[in-house]
């Protein structure tokens, strides 16, 4: 018969009042892992999906707009621009610019985006095949590794790519029949989300598109049996929706190239850190409401806690003469109490941490929220740890009183009814 | 040589009171019932020689140790070791059942815990079969019992009981003196009643009555 068994023993001797500290506890705790395990992952997958895109260059609107969509692949483009207004930044001797990376937007297949963009987009995001092989020539695309699985496609399969974000039952589809080379690895990124074909592909079906809204249209197609480069993209007098840019270095006209292209051209420049930061603070002001019911809940709880106590003392008091008189000295009465708000603490500590890795679980699997947010519920923190020795301390605040009272305690006062 | 002796000992409370007991000698292994109406300190006397309260003039001596020269923790440590008490109300600990509260009384008094001897000490006073119950599922007669064996579990020399027929019948009461007598004889521990109940006068040849 060990102590560490009646305090066990105490716990459930009233397992209602019991399991409300340890339920309002576990709630404390999950809904602080759920924001912890949410800013963190979201702050990082913000940060890891714009890597190595300095400033995006799109036709003028909203500049929120132009990083969620080419960024983030969640909004639609601001617009198109012409290859000839971003002529000099596809230069590969452009003195500033490391890489240009253009995108052509604005198509999907069963809600799924597709993206027109070049092979160094791949090369600079690290992104490599995991099946067959990349686009070599038009209507060949690869697929995102989700899209992949969920879509059930291999290499060799074909798709029609539809005008617009949305399925719109056919009305809208391209001619075109486009066919599946390669499928991407997975990146826990966008781009796994995403089709991936060549920039002529787009211009390709859109031209076709165009015959039939324009009749004087009269350009000729040329089909591409290779990929454009950037230095071979500039011949054509077409158009794309955006091109990502990454400097060379964060030199002053880095700085200030932002700046001039919107003050001097019919484009827009954006800085993706700037709008992050800006998208940031504003999820931000959500989470801090969030963290404050945390810690309102968190002492209610840690005060839910010491009325329990403080009951059970006075429910106990007899017993504890009782148990003085068999021997007790009044440091093991204390340590009885403490124990009791420790024990109760541990098992809303375990709780919540299963109730908040696991409810985050269900809404991302529901939500496809890591591969649309980078958040994922199997990841553990090292603040997940502070969580858990706070809640300690808060368990030992609200046992400290009623165990010092036990330790405290007068027998033959407290033998009396 | 006395199991109890207690000499001039007056005890005063708040508001003036002051309460003058007789000398007690009680010989080793003998019972004793200190008998009275209520109010007159029969519980006052039972704490002061348990050692919960101090008398303010005289002296008390169990087995020849005398109470008020030791220090709080050594009174509460010989008193686990040498005395058992039967309070008036049966009061037991909630969360454990009749066995565990008997094995939580050994291990408080820092004796190994005992599961046989516990057994056969409830088997002895015929609460066997409730050795698994909650203690407030018991009958009066089974708590008082059990309050007892609780008492007489760790062989002290000296038992102190109060008021324990306060609340039975007479079958019960008779039955319960009985026990007590016999055991705590067999147990070679000496008992000390207090209690106003006429009906167990009977039981004991020596008594002392408070006025």
């Amino acid at each position: 018969m060990s102590y560490l068994k009646l305090v066990w023993k105490n716990i459930w001797l009233h397992p209602l009042r019991s399991m409300f500290n340890i339920i309002l506890l576990s709630i404390t705790i999950a809904l602080v892992i759920i924001l912890l395990l949410i800013n963190k992952q979201f702050g990082n997958h913000l940060g890891k999906e714009s890597e190595g895109t300095d400033i995006i260059l799109c036709a003028k609107g909203s500049p929120l707009q132009s990083v969620l969509c080419n960024i983030f692949h969640i909004d639609a483009p601001t617009g198109n621009i012409t290859i000839e207004q971003i002529k000099p930044f596809l230069n590969p001797a452009h003195p500033l610019i490391k890489k240009a990376l253009p995108l052509a937007l604005g198509d999907s297949y069963n809600n799924t985006r597709i993206v027109g963009t070049t092979l160094d987009y791949f090369e600079t995001k690290s992104i490599n095949i995991r099946e067959g092989r990349f686009f070599e020539k038009d209507f060949e695309v690869i697929l995102g590794s989700e899209i992949a699985d969920r879509e059930r496609m291999q290499i060799g399969s074909t798709i029609q790519s539809n005008h617009g974000l949305a399925d719109l039952e056919g009305e809208m589809q391209h001619e075109h029949q486009l066919k599946v080379v390669g499928i991407l690895k997975k990146t826990n990124s966008v781009a796994d989300k995403l089709i991936f074909t060549t920039i002529s592909t787009y211009w390709a079906e859109h031209e076709k598109g165009h015959e039939h809204d324009h009749e004087e249209d009269t350009v000729d197609h040329v089909h591409y049996s290779t990929v454009l480069r950037n230095s071979e993209l500039v011949d054509n007098d077409h158009e794309i929706s955006s091109l990502l840019i990454q400097f060379k270095g964060n030199n002053v006209q880095s700085l200030n190239f932002g700046r001039s292209i919107n003050e001097n051209f019919k484009i827009m420049a954006v800085s993706p850190p700037i709008e992050i930061s800006r998208l940031y603070e504003l999820t931000n002001t959500a989470s801090d409401l969030l963290y404050w019911i945390a810690i309102i809940l968190g002492i209610l709880s840690t005060f839910a806690l010491f009325i329990n106590l403080i009951q059970a003392l006075q429910e106990r008091r007899q017993e504890l003469a009782i148990m003085r008189i068999s021997g007790a000295q009044p440091s093991l009465l204390f340590f009885i109490l403490i124990s009791e708000g420790i024990i109760i603490c541990i098992l809303g500590s375990f709780l919540g941490l299963i109730l908040g890795h696991g409810f985050l679980y269900i809404a991302s699997e529901y939500f496809q929220l890591g591969s649309k947010y980078g958040i994922r519920a199997d990841v553990f923190f090292n603040e997940e740890y502070l969580i858990i020795a706070v809640t300690l301390l808060c368990g030992l605040v609200a046992s400290i009183v009623p165990a010092i009272r036990a330790y405290r305690q007068d027998i033959v006062e407290n033998l009396k009814d | 040589m006395y199991s109890v002796s207690s000499k001039n000992v007056i005890k005063s409370f708040q508001g003036g009171k002051k309460i003058k007991f007789p000398d007690i000698s009680l010989e080793k292994g003998k019972a004793l019932l200190i008998h009275g109406p209520s109010g007159c300190g029969k519980t006052t006397l039972l704490h002061l020689l348990a050692g919960l309260i101090l008398p303010d003039e005289g002296s008390i001596l169990i087995e020849n140790t005398e109470l008020q020269k030791l220090s709080s923790s050594e009174i509460d440590a010989f008193r686990g070791k040498n005395i058992g008490i039967c309070f008036q109300k049966p009061v037991f600990i909630r969360s454990l059942n009749v066995l565990e509260n008997l094995l939580m009384t050994q291990k408080l008094a820092g004796v190994p815990g005992d599961k046989k001897i516990c057994l056969e000490i409830l088997a002895e006073l015929g609460l066997e079969k409730v050795s698994q119950q909650k203690t407030n599922s018991l009958s009066q007669g089974e708590q008082q019992r059990l309050v007892f064996i609780r008492a007489l579990l760790n062989h002290p020399k000296l038992i102190l009981a109060d008021e324990p027929s306060s609340s039975l019948d007479d079958e019960n009461t008779s039955r319960l003196m009985e026990l007590m007598l016999s055991h705590s004889k067999t147990h070679g521990s000496s008992l000390v009643v207090v209690s106003h109940d006429e009906r167990i006068k009977k039981f004991f040849d020596t008594k002392i009555s408070l006025l």
